[in-house]
């Protein structure tokens, strides 16, 4: 889009140039038409071969920034100061942060700890893989309470599981993770 | 209609109910009030089928007193009742998550008050959404936790244990603890001796 303006201006250029020389009937070409087509400022001479001079159409577009989109109006001072330092970019401090007492984590203190909850999430996610694992489409039904058992544990006492449904984990039992007991 | 009745002659639930009713919008559903209706019945029964779920906490806030009154009326009612059966062919569109909740999650909540589930919320998170053109762009999410209780998982929340934090506490106890141990000393000591 650049290139094809400032190929126009050169081309509109290089034809008005020899019809002023025309025209004037003068040895030496008139200086230019005015700011917006003074792309070199070069010696006349070297006019003629202007579309060979730039090197490249980064050179090219350089020279003719001042034809493009710039600011018409000077921002005034309280918009930049407003853009800076509104309310919006103010950092607020956070004065209710609290530490969990079983990991030392800072969190705020209308939430849970999330160190504490990301081993509980990641268990939970195995469980509940475990817990997903039947078909509705066959009438297999979530029809039981679950029973964790992990690796290396014996076998729960009857009264303890209750006709609960038994799901196995492949890994040691986590210490903060209690056992059910009968005293439930 | 029978809608009215019902709720006047339950009890009341247990836990907050939001004051701001939320958009609740989802892709691939035209928003309405009934398409808010179909996003919390996703949510009801997401939770009733996994028992504890992570959601965006202003729809776990949404989503929590329909999971209240959905098992307090199992509760009230029990399987028979011609309400209860439609409210839970509603809100359960899979049949096997009926048998779960009256077979299930109602008993044991038979001799207790409500409120049946917990809600948790989550330190808020910056979560990378995607890159576009090398820019990665992240995200604030305010996550909540919603569960039944007495689900299989472990505890989201230590149980409390009876410990003061005060520093006069903490040094009363050990200086009562010091006590026994030398009480203890001084009785062995002395049956020794005889």
């Amino acid at each position: 889009m650049n290139e094809a303006r400032a190929r126009f201006f050169l081309n509109l250029r290089q034809s008005i140039d020899p019809l002023l020389r025309v025209l004037s009937n003068k040895s030496a070409p008139p200086p230019s038409l005015g700011l917006a087509f003074d792309i070199s400022g070069m010696p006349p001479a070297t006019l003629k071969s202007s579309a060979l001079t730039y090197g490249s159409v980064g050179e090219m577009i350089k020279d003719f920034s001042i034809v493009f989109g710039v600011p018409k109006y000077r921002t005034s001072k309280p918009k930049k100061v407003t853009r800076k330092f509104s309310f919006t970019r103010l950092l607020q401090p956070i004065d209710n942060l609290v530490t969990c007492p079983a990991c030392s984590n800072i969190h705020p203190s209308d939430t849970i700890c999330d160190a504490c909850y990301s081993k509980v999430h990641k268990l939970t996610s195995e469980i509940k893989k475990k817990m997903m694992e039947y078909n509705p489409y066959v009438g297999e039904k979530q029809d039981r309470e679950v029973y964790v058992k992990f690796k290396g544990e014996s076998e729960a006492p009857a009264a303890v599981v209750k006709g609960k449904r038994v799901i196995e984990l492949e890994k040691d039992r986590p210490t903060w993770f209690k056992k059910l007991t009968l005293k439930e | 209609m029978s809608a009215h009745r019902v709720a006047a002659s339950l009890p009341r639930i247990g836990v907050t109910i939001g004051h701001t009713p939320q958009k609740l919008k989802t892709g691939g559903i035209e928003p309405s009030r009934r398409a808010r209706l179909e996003v919390l019945r996703r949510i009801v029964t997401r939770t009733v089928r996994e028992e504890r779920v992570e959601l965006k906490w202003n729809r776990a806030v949404e989503a929590r007193p329909y999971v209240e009154r959905l098992i307090q009326l199992g509760v009230e009612r029990g399987p028979l009742d011609e309400y209860t059966a439609e409210m839970m062919e509603w809100w359960l569109p899979e049949k096997d998550l009926i048998t779960k909740m009256h077979e299930v999650i109602v008993p044991r909540f038979q001799n207790r008050d409500s409120p049946f589930t917990s809600l948790f919320r989550l330190p808020p998170q910056r979560l990378q959404q995607f890159i576009q053109n090398k820019r990665e762009v992240w995200k604030r999410y305010d996550i909540g936790v919603l569960e039944i209780d007495g689900n299989p998982f472990p505890a989201i929340q230590a149980a409390h244990q009876e410990q003061s934090d005060s520093i006069l506490d903490v040094l009363l106890a050990d200086a009562l603890r010091n006590h026994q141990i030398t009480l203890q000393e001084k009785l062995e000591a002395s049956t020794e001796s005889k």
